[in-house]
């Protein structure tokens, strides 16, 4: 199993896939738990129009995407705060227009055919050591954040309302876990593509929750599911030579009825 | 008594809606004050703009510094919270002892300590390690008392505490909260959907129904709704 080392783009991978679950790990609980699940898959929809239009511009096109998704995100949270509009419909809206943004573009452009396919199911074989820095830059600054701040975020998870009397400025917090699920979904993209980066926000907490008892046992449960997912998922597709990211996500599925069944066994 | 809480003509709106239009009233340090009034006459949104998470369109909320804050407050019972959540007992309460701290910190010794204490107090120690999703409704109740009394505040502030429970609990909820005011000079504000079973005697009734339809002693509210009107 362990030859699979010798290859110094299985390495990169592995690096970048577990610095990203990790990270989508520890925002997991709190967007699934606030209902903004599909936060994740909107902002992917974004990073496409981002990443295609950096790529207009740059070599780099992930430094164009991450801003323009960051804009995306606190558009997205302002919406969510107008009575008016529903949080999921703000999502849908942002995001589908985001859609329309990049295949105009692709339209317009040419060339893109090839960078599209890797955008869509992820190429996380090529990650160069650019992506690897800035996963792991991303990890340090959200496990900081999440671990100075976990009994606040955990408060407002749980009980906005109460939260916001026991004086916790609760919109810093919600914009700033939009802003850096923006931040890592936009990064993450590059691994398991735009189609599935959102499982690796929902899946962990979702299979967590079949175990836990506690937060702090989902939180940590959220943190294991998508380190085997992505270890696993990544040997299993060099392995049997199918795309990494579906791979990824097949795991994951087959990890959540599992733990359904543990659920289940351990109620009879 | 000394007046603690100052309300000033307030009016709290959603969108063009009133839902509290033009309200004043005084609380003294140690008065009992049940809320009542119809469903969607106002009384969640006069707690919420009294302890600061609705904001007020018009006139002024004046607390006396030294209860600022002093407040604790029990929200109406699965108003917020998802059945499913995974919590214990123990995690929630901790929500609770961070309050109102400026400052980012951890959960400290002394904070498990005081969380402990609370549960003994409480007759509910066992419960600790629980998960908030297997207890009952009542269990859960208490729960949420303990995370409202756990800052120790002078007064304390419930949104219909008892709504959802069965009327054998909903007697020895009203006792915890008649010791509360009467041992320990609590100041409390309590919704009640009806004021049966609550604590009546000496305290006093708010009847809101978007405007103030009555404040004053209960046994005057009581003479008056016999008498088939009220004192506005």
């Amino acid at each position: 199993m362990f030859d699979l080392f010798k290859y110094q783009f299985i390495i990169y991978a592995m690096i970048s896939g577990l610095a990203i679950g990790i990270t989508t790990a520890l925002l997991s609980n709190y967007l699934v738990l606030k209902n903004q699940s599909l936060i994740g898959d909107g902002l992917a929809h974004v990073s496409f129009a981002g990443i295609i239009i950096g790529m207009l511009f740059v070599k780099e096109p992930i430094y164009v995407a991450i801003p323009i998704a960051v804009v995306a995100s606190i558009l997205i949270k302002a919406l969510m705060t107008n009575r008016n509009i529903r949080g999921d419909a703000s999502i849908g809206l942002v995001s589908s227009l985001s859609l329309a943004a990049g295949f105009i573009i692709i339209s317009v452009g040419s060339g893109y055919n090839r960078s599209i396919e890797g955008l869509l199911v992820g190429s996380i074989l090529t990650v160069n050591l650019t992506d690897i820095i800035l996963s792991i830059l991303l990890l340090i600054i959200v496990g900081v954040f999440v671990g100075l701040t976990y009994q606040r975020l955990f408060s407002i998870t749980y009980d906005y309302e109460y939260a916001k009397f026991t004086r916790i400025n609760v919109k810093f917090y919600d914009y700033f876990l939009a802003i850096v699920t923006a931040v890592t979904i936009v990064i993450g993209v590059q691994s398991v593509g735009i189609l599935l980066i959102s499982s690796l926000v929902v899946f962990p907490a979702i299979s967590a929750h079949q175990l836990a008892r506690s937060f702090k046992q989902a939180f940590l449960f959220s943190i294991v599911i998508n380190i085997i997912a992505v270890f696993f998922g990544l040997y299993f597709a060099h392995l049997l030579n199918i795309p990494s990211g579906s791979s990824i996500v097949m795991l994951h599925g087959i990890i959540f009825v599992a733990t359904l069944l543990f659920k289940w066994l351990r109620k009879g | 008594m000394d007046e603690i809480l100052t309300i000033n003509n307030i009016t709290v709106t959603f969108g063009t809606y009133d839902a509290v239009r033009d309200v004043s009233f005084s609380v003294f340090d140690g008065d009992f004050i049940n809320i009542v009034g119809p469903n969607g006459g106002g009384k969640s949104t006069l707690v919420k703009a009294l302890i600061g998470i609705h904001p007020i369109r018009k006139g002024s909320i004046i607390v006396d510094p030294y209860f600022q804050n002093k407040i604790g407050y029990l929200p109406q019972k699965g108003s917020n919270q998802d059945p499913a959540f995974p919590a214990t007992v123990e995690e929630i309460l901790f929500t609770g002892v961070i309050q109102c701290q400026k400052k980012i910190r951890f959960i400290t010794k002394e904070d498990r300590a005081l969380v402990d204490e609370m549960l003994r107090k409480m007759e509910v120690h066992h419960l600790k390690h629980h998960a908030m999703s297997t207890l009952s409704g009542g269990q859960q109740q208490r729960i949420f008392i303990i995370r409202a009394l756990i800052s120790k505040p002078r007064i304390l502030i419930l949104d219909e505490p008892t709504s959802a429970l069965d009327p054998e609990f909903r007697h020895s909820f009203h006792d915890i909260l008649r010791k509360l005011n009467h041992e320990e000079k609590m100041t409390i504000i309590n919704i009640i959907h009806d004021l049966d079973g609550t604590v009546k005697s000496g305290s006093k009734v708010l009847h809101i129904d978007q405007e103030l339809k009555y404040f004053g002693p209960y046994e005057e509210f009581h003479l008056a709704e016999e008498g088939g009107h009220l004192h506005v």
